[in-house]
């Protein structure tokens, strides 16, 4: 149990190696706990980033060293940034009146998520089947293991997916030496929390001055219960909805237009990218969608670089690595690209729909996208997020209609997939309800 | 009206929002386990969720206690389930580091790889075959040391 605790205990490595970066000047436009869980998302990308370069090129994982290196990336990083001075109009915003009763919700609901996970009411077969077992081999092989993932009888562990949950989770096995099962569970709690101190002032930051906490705590009151209800304690779930969540805040809000906004936002979009197969087409939507909604905003060039080359490089390196070893050179494909099956169409979109009205009469869907619907105003920031779910939501039918039958696939997975759009729904509310607010 | 109510102009989205979070509280506590198992520690952190998993998870937490790492080991069950042999492979590969896991049955096919293993766990009641020497007898499974070919 004590290794368990100390395993959690390691992710406090991911704050502490993006903190030389968050405590620059630049960032103090956000709260400090908001400082805290951006350092936190953006820490773990760095890790998992190094993590993964050292695999490529053939150096063993060694936590000191990684946790070394990642520091000193983020130290390095403030010198893209300005000279410290703290530039004018970036005074934090106060809060407002209803702020005490959404943070109350927030803290409940990752509590009720404690409690799920601690009770082992939210765990799902895939921290057995997937995440654990390769968590558990890159640890004590202390890099990817080739032989484990090119052995025929294991190919159910998807070899080619995206590294970073099994990196950080192999960082913190390492450390004290064994992949403690129970402890892995509460990971869906620790990222909630995340989620819940830093949430509020990100979208604070879109100019809403009272919808900020409250659709912060009701995305995070949706995670904790989409999160139970589809057992995603131990999976990738979480971390993807602290990336998906917080890098679109960035890219909506005052911050975007900045390079630390930027940056912090390219770190997480490569975080989506390397968490889930699908947070892939989400960072690129997200990232083109933001240089052509606030072209005249930005330096694009510049923005784009910013955005994109964390993708590129920890996404490339995993890349190179299956390239380089002959494990893997794309990602597993279900079915043949243009091979579709149209005539599936209503029973995938029947299946999908049964899928999320079985997760709470699909409330966590369907309030973000009523609160966007009776906005008062209109934004043109509010495209940002609102065609990324729609993109979003595109991948995951088209991947469906690859199969003859995708009535179980899509039971297994349509609620966990889509759940990060109760996150853009809301993000799109709340530019409307900030462009209503602003008149 | 808005402003005779007082309502402030982001107030229906708050209100919105507000309600939402509580109902879905409600629905996450009205949804967790009786107050006695949250406040035991779990068994395994299947209990809630699959009990047959729960059962699979505790026979191989034992026989990993039993089972040396480098050693050879398959999981088989009984009676005979391909199905079930194939999920408590990739369950045993998870809980069984360090050991050579010998699948019984992979994507629900027999491999009769089985008989090589030096150490046999068999999920399920006793069966009357020999397996060797007994290491371990529980209600939900066995391990047996295999004699030696």
């Amino acid at each position: 149990v004590r290794s368990g605790y100390v395993w959690l205990a390691t992710f406090v490595a991911c704050p502490l190696a993006a903190w030389p970066l968050l405590a620059h000047a630049d960032y103090r436009r956000f709260s400090t706990p908001c400082r805290i869980g951006l350092a936190a998302a953006g820490g773990g990308v760095l890790i998992s980033t190094w993590m993964t370069i050292f695999a490529l090129v053939g150096l063993a994982w060694s936590p000191a060293l990684l946790f070394a290196v990642s520091l000193l990336t983020s130290f390095l990083l403030r010198f893209v940034l300005r000279d410290g001075k703290t530039p004018p109009g970036l005074q934090r915003l106060p809060v407002a009146g209803t702020d005490r009763a959404a943070m109350a919700l927030a803290a409940l609901a990752v509590f009720a998520s404690l409690l799920a996970a601690a009770s082992a009411a939210s765990t799902s077969p895939d921290l057995l089947i997937f995440w654990g077992p390769k968590a558990q081999q890159f640890a004590r092989a202390r890099t990817f293991d080739s032989a484990f993932l090119t052995d025929p009888f294991l190919n159910y562990v998807h070899p080619s997916y995206p590294p970073l949950v099994t990196n950080l989770c192999a960082f913190a096995s390492m450390v004290v030496g064994r992949f403690p099962w129970g402890a892995a569970t509460l990971t869906l709690p620790l990222w909630l929390a995340v989620l819940a101190v830093s949430l509020p002032d990100a979208f604070r930051r879109i100019g809403s001055r009272g919808g900020a906490a409250p659709a912060s705590a009701f995305i995070v009151a949706s995670f904790a219960f989409l999160g139970s209800f589809f057992h995603s304690a131990g999976n990738a779930e979480p971390w993807i909805w602290v990336f998906e969540s917080l890098g679109m805040a960035l890219l909506v809000g005052d911050a975007g237009v900045t390079k630390e906004g930027q940056l912090l936002a390219g770190l997480f979009l490569a975080g989506s990218a390397t968490a889930k197969v699908e947070g892939l087409p989400f960072a690129v939507a997200a990232a083109l969608l933001f240089l052509v909604v606030r072209r005249r905003e930005i330096a694009p060039r510049r923005a784009a670089l910013f955005l994109l080359l964390p993708t590129v490089i920890s996404l490339g390196a995993w890349f190179a690595f299956g390239a380089t070893r002959r494990v893997f050179f794309t990602y597993e494909q279900y079915g043949r690209l243009l091979e579709i099956y149209w005539s599936q169409l209503a029973p995938v979109a029947r299946s999908v729909g049964k899928a999320l009205w079985s997760a709470g009469w699909t409330i966590p869907w369907l309030v973000p996208l009523a609160a966007v619907l009776l906005a008062p105003a209109r934004s043109r920031l509010s495209v940002i997020p609102l065609a990324s779910s729609v993109i979003l939501a595109a991948f995951f039918l088209f991947t469906y209609l690859h199969q003859p039958d995708a009535s179980f696939l899509i039971e297994w997975s349509a609620g966990r997939g889509l759940s990060p759009l109760v996150a853009f729904l809301a993000a799109g509310a709340v530019c409307r309800d900030s462009r209503a607010t602003a008149r | 009206v808005r402003n005779r109510l007082r309502i402030p102009a982001n107030g229906l989205n708050s209100s919105l929002f507000l309600g939402g979070a509580a109902v879905l509280l409600v629905v996450s506590i009205w949804r967790l386990p009786l107050f006695p198992d949250i406040v035991h520690a779990p068994a395994t952190p299947f209990d809630q969720t699959d009990s047959t998993v729960a059962l699979e998870y505790r026979l191989l937490q034992e026989a990993a206690a039993l089972i040396p790492e480098g050693a050879s080991v398959s999981v088989v069950s009984a009676p005979r389930d391909f199905t079930r042999e194939t999920r408590l492979h990739r369950e045993a590969v998870a809980l069984l580091p360090g050991r050579k896991v010998i699948p019984a049955a992979v994507w629900n096919t027999p491999t009769y790889a089985d008989e090589q293993a030096e150490f046999l766990i068999v999920a399920g009641s006793p069966h009357a075959r020999e397996r060797g020497t007994a290491l371990l007898d529980t209600p939900f499974g066995s391990v047996w040391r295999r004699p030696a070919l």
